[in-house]
Parts: C-alpha cells; structure tokens; sequence
C-alpha cells in the first residue's frame, strides 16, 4: 500500500475538515444566540430590580457597593449618560452629581489642602455639609467617572485636584507622611534610602505647590516637612495615644 | 454659623500643628499663613476684650506658643511683628506709634465673611461686582454690618477674601472689581 494520498483523498480530507469547521462555527452562532438571551434576560432583571430598590441604594452604601459589583460582574454599567434604559432611572446623574459636589468640597478646601483631599476627608464633609452617607467607593466611582475630562484623578487614599503631577517620588513621600506624621532628610534616607539631594530636590517642588510646610523650630539640627492635607490624621484620636504612649517611655 | 464654627475649629488644629509656628518660606503660602495668624490673633483681641496692647505685651500672650508636641514652639519677635504689621494692613489693628496699636472694633475679618455671605445669599458666586456695587448695592439690606462702611475698609476685607481663595481682587484705572469665587 502506498503511503501517497491520491488527489481524491485530499479533497475529502479538506472536505471534512471544512464541514467541522462550519458546523463548529454554527456551534458557536448558536452559543453566542444563547449567552446573548440569557445577558438579556439579566440585564432586565438587574433593571428591574434596581428601579425597585432604587431608594435603598441611593441611601445605603453597602448595598449600593454590592449592586455595583454585581453590575461590573456582568459587564452591566449604569452610569453611562446617553439615553438607555438605565438612564431614565437616573443612575449616572446620581455619581455625576456626586463628582460634582465631591469637587466642590476639594475647591473649598483647596487654600489649606493644596488639591490633595484625603478621601476620609471629603466622606467626613459630606455627613456634616449634605447629610449622606458616602463610602469610598463610591467616590471612585464618581471621580473615574468625570477624571476623563481631566484636572482630577484619584489614587490611593486622595483625591487629586492638583495640577503638578504626582510622581512616584511625591506619592512615597506622602506615604511616609502618613506613617511618620512628617518627613525629614534622615527619614527618607533610613527608609528609603534618599540621598539628601533627592529628598530637598521633590521638596523645594512640594513647597512651591503650597503641599508640604516646613518645620524649622524642631530643637535638633533637622527641619521636618508637613503635609498640610494630612492635618486630620495628624490629630487622630488613636495615633495621638499611641504618640503619648511613645513619649512617656 | 457652620463656615464660622469650621473656621474656629481649624484654627484650634493650626494652633496645635508644629509647622504653623515656622513663618513658611514661599511666598504666598506665607502670606496665606499670616492672614491665618492675622484672624487668630483678632480673635483673640475680642475674646479677650484687648482694644490696645504694645508689642512687648504681645511677646507674653499665650496663643504664640504650644508644646503639645512635647517640644516648645514659638513665634518670636520679629514674627510676630510680621503679623502685626499685615494686621494693620488689613485695618484690623491701628499702630499708634513704633510700639504700641489699638484694635479696631469692626473685624475686617469679620466683614469678608459677611461680604462673602451676601454674596453667596445674592447668588455672585462666580460673578464680578464692582466695589462700589457692593457697598451701594446692599441699599436695601441697611442690616448688612458692611453698609455705608468706607470703601477702603470693604477693599480690605476683600483682600481677606483673596488671600482664603474665596475671591480674586481686580484693579483698573483706580476702580475695583471683585469676582468672587
């Protein structure tokens, strides 16, 4: 027998091989048709659902982080603008409002904070100013909503309204800040490992952003830098136990 | 007031906050840091009922020192002259002569807010009045604290305003415009 296929032969395997394929492809149609009414008949249940408990998750954060999840699980996204049929249940003016008033509170702010608002900041103003309940997702959701239009973004634990970039030097420097209540050439340096130069270089930068104060009347030889945005924190309750705690020993 | 109430309450923190008693290096975050101790020290005037002191009785007054860090901070003399001065500057206090001033009843600090509050009430946010508009035009709001006031002391407060972000100061040919923000 010889082991060469005839001309014949080739034609039926290149026949069989194009019919499994159209019928894989029609497999396929068939499977993308299903998938297609099952997302259709879900999205109207999740619409449904969400015009009937409309008022819980405009009032509950939880409950509205959870809807939200379920949303992005499935690729659901309510907050578009244009007209659908999220829109008429005025889903996406809830977080653009929200944008709105959550800038309105970093512009009020601006002259102390310099345009970096910690996130427990604005969540703070809005109970005490609007009454409402607001959780950090929430605002991300509502600043990622609007931070395409530019001058805004959000990172981390701060919304940013700044116009210097934040680099990642500045973002460590704020993040050591946080931990150590102020930074200092010989805190950067332990940590981190700066040399002096790096470290008076990114805060000169700060400095004439109005971000970082300095502290000149520190009794040692060292002039420590403040960050203004971190105010609140610098007072918090707990660190200032801990900070009594460490002084008495 | 809650903006009245906020303000006392992020003066108290300010007080307490080690790099508030270094007079900052840049610029306008010193000028912005001076009207803050300028109002700080107003208050203080009126809660404690000062209506002229000297800059020696200044060095002695409590709120120019803290040490709740555990470490003494406090502005010194020429600081807190620096802070005087601007305090005249703005018509909050009157130097009589190299070392001694007396402070004004109306707080010009006061009456930014009050303008500001008109404003807001009148729905100028975002908007240019004139100087004179905004004295005249309250005419019939004679309980405004600032009606009929001097212009030169409205012009003050305004630059109070300017200095806390909430208005910008515009000049022209001798003639004032203010946009507020």
């Amino acid at each position: 027998m010889s082991m060469y296929t005839g001309k014949k032969d080739l034609n039926k395997i290149k026949q069989n091989q194009k019919s499994k394929l159209e019928n894989l492809q029609k497999c396929q149609v068939k499977q993308v048709e299903q998938l297609t009414s099952i997302y259709d008949v879900f999205q109207k249940n999740l619409h449904q659902f969400a015009g009937k408990y409309r008022d819980e998750i405009s009032k509950n954060p939880d409950f509205r982080e959870k809807f939200y999840e379920l949303c992005d699980k499935m690729d659901v996204n309510p907050m578009i603008s244009k007209k659908t049929m999220w829109s008429d249940l005025g889903f996406g003016d809830f977080y653009n409002e929200l944008a709105m008033r959550i800038l309105d509170i970093c512009a009020k702010k601006y002259s102390i904070y310099g345009g970096i608002t910690k996130i427990t900041d604005i969540i703070d103003e809005f109970r005490r100013v609007y009454e409402m309940k607001v959780s950090k997702s929430d605002i991300e959701r509502a600043i990622n909503t609007v931070s395409s239009l530019g001058g805004c973004h959000i990172h981390n634990k701060y919304v940013y309204t700044v116009p210097l970039e934040m680099s990642p030097d500045f973002n460590l420097l704020l993040e050591v800040a946080e931990e150590e209540r102020f930074v200092n050439e010989k805190i950067m340096q332990e940590k981190k490992g700066w040399t002096k130069e790096r470290f008076y270089q990114k805060i000169q930068v700060l400095q004439r952003e109005g971000l970082v104060w300095a502290d000149k009347k520190t009794q040692t030889n060292m002039v420590d830098y403040y960050f203004p945005s971190l105010l609140n924190s610098y007072f918090d309750p707990l660190r200032s136990q801990m900070i009594l705690q460490q002084l008495k020993q | 007031m809650q903006d009245a109430q906020d303000k006392l309450e992020l003066y108290q923190k300010f007080l307490k906050y080690p790099p508030f008693y270094t007079l900052q290096d840049h610029k306008e975050t010193r000028k912005k840091q001076i009207t803050q101790w300028s109002e700080i020290v107003h208050l203080y005037f009126q809660s404690h009922k000062i209506l002229q002191s000297s800059l020696s009785q200044m060095l002695t007054i409590p709120i120019f020192s803290d040490s709740s860090s555990g470490v003494l901070r406090k502005l010194d003399a020429s600081e807190i002259k620096e802070i005087l001065d601007q305090m005249a500057q703005l018509g909050s206090i009157e130097w009589k002569n190299d070392q001694n001033f007396s402070v004004n009843l109306v707080s010009p600090f006061e009456l930014a807010d009050a303008i500001y509050a008109w404003a807001k009430e009148k729905k100028l946010i975002g908007y240019t009045e004139t100087l004179k508009g905004i004295t005249e035009g309250n005419q019939t709001d004679q309980t405004k604290k600032f009606y009929d006031l001097p212009q030169e002391q409205i012009l003050k407060a305004c630059l109070i305003l300017e200095e806390t972000g909430r208005c910008q100061v515009y000049e022209f040919d001798g003639l004032y415009s203010i946009k507020f923000i």
